[in-house]
């Protein structure tokens, strides 16, 4: 089952614009190793769902995967063969606004290869192109 | 011990967001040094140099400016959005026979026998905040976790620190534990389609209680 939210304050969103780069959530924190987003991007509860499938697959239960994304924001669509107007369509789906810097999914408990085949797994599943990156340490 | 690092720094007169980006187009990186109370000075580095300290996890700088030598500890280092360019630099003046308080990466050495038994290894907290003299200052604090087994949990207390070094964190605190993970259940995670909206009452009761106000 994709994620979305439990309670929301209102069903339908306006669209927006993905402005600037990624200044919060672009740090590894919880586990060793990253999976971080190079271009902005709305990635939907479907496409974080298929990556967590094909990383959790790939480690079975060996390591910990750690999703750093949510989807909050709903995207509504009119159906099919129906004339303009009449109001703005129903929520079709749910989606994370990602901008570039963004970690999208961390592993931790594993060594650094395995890390590294498990993320490009599960970068393919997402729509634009991502990078492996590591935990950095703090020299302050 | 942490080596001290030896970088050439300018004195920099022009100031602001324009002239920061004329440098680091040259290839060089604001930075700034403060402390002591004495005057702070803004400074200009060659980004190759410090950037391969600081990735070898260098704290202490040795600072030649303009011919004059300082010796200063790495405050904050400032990163770009993908985490790959440094963009400005913080440096506090520092006396070796003086305490500090600084953070250093605490890796956990060999694999624990609680894994052969389908344990997973979760490290809490990678970093410990520390306080120590400038010369004792530790590259890495390691600690061996082959005995941990299965339902183990390791805390700050447990750690074996070098000497002259006095952990600020809370002792009690969890580093890592080897536990079992449970199974993600697919079935029966089928929940509502649609989030609940708040403030919206299901059919029609919103008017009846609208009505009784």
């Amino acid at each position: 089952m994709p994620m979305m939210p439990k309670r929301v304050k209102f069903r339908k969103s306006q669209r927006g614009k993905i402005k600037g780069n990624a200044t919060r959530g672009n740090t590894v924190a919880f586990g060793e190793f990253g999976l971080q987003a190079l271009k902005p991007s709305w990635i939907t509860a479907r496409q974080i769902e298929a990556g967590r499938v094909a990383a959790s697959h790939f480690l079975r239960r060996e390591g910990r995967l750690y999703i750093r994304i949510f989807p909050h924001k709903s995207v509504s669509a009119k159906p099919l063969e129906v004339r303009m107007g009449s109001g703005k369509g129903e929520p079709e789906f749910w989606c994370a606004v990602v901008k570039p810097g963004t970690i999208l999914f961390e592993v931790g408990g594993v060594d650094e290869a395995t890390a590294k085949k498990c993320l490009a797994r599960l970068a393919f599943k997402m729509p634009i192109a991502c990078r492996f990156v590591h935990r950095r340490h703090s020299v302050a | 011990m942490s080596q001290t690092a030896q970088v050439t720094a300018k004195s920099r007169s022009e100031l602001g967001s324009r002239a920061n980006k004329r440098l680091r187009d040259a290839g060089m990186i604001p930075g700034v040094i403060y402390g002591h109370k004495e005057a702070v000075v803004p400074v200009t580095l060659p980004r190759r140099d410090v950037a391969n300290h600081i990735d070898r996890g260098s704290h202490l700088f040795d600072l030649n400016i303009d011919g004059k030598s300082e010796k200063v500890l790495v405050k904050e280092v400032q990163y770009d959005h993908l985490g790959i360019e440094i963009l400005h630099i913080d440096f506090a003046r520092v006396n070796l026979d003086e305490k500090v308080e600084i953070t250093v990466p605490l890796e956990l050495k060999g694999t624990p026998k609680g894994e052969a038994d389908g344990g997973v290894l979760t490290q809490l907290i990678s970093e410990l905040h520390i306080e120590c003299l400038v010369t004792d200052i530790p590259d890495i604090i390691r600690h061996s976790i082959a005995e941990m087994k299965l339902n183990d949990i390791l805390h700050i207390k447990e750690l074996k620190l070098p000497t002259g070094v006095k952990v600020l964190q809370d002792e009690d605190l969890v580093v890592a534990t080897v536990k079992e993970i449970e199974e993600e259940t697919e079935a029966g995670a089928e929940g509502e389609a649609e989030p609940a909206v708040i403030g919206e009452v299901k059919d029609g009761t919103a008017a009846v209680a609208a009505e009784k106000k």
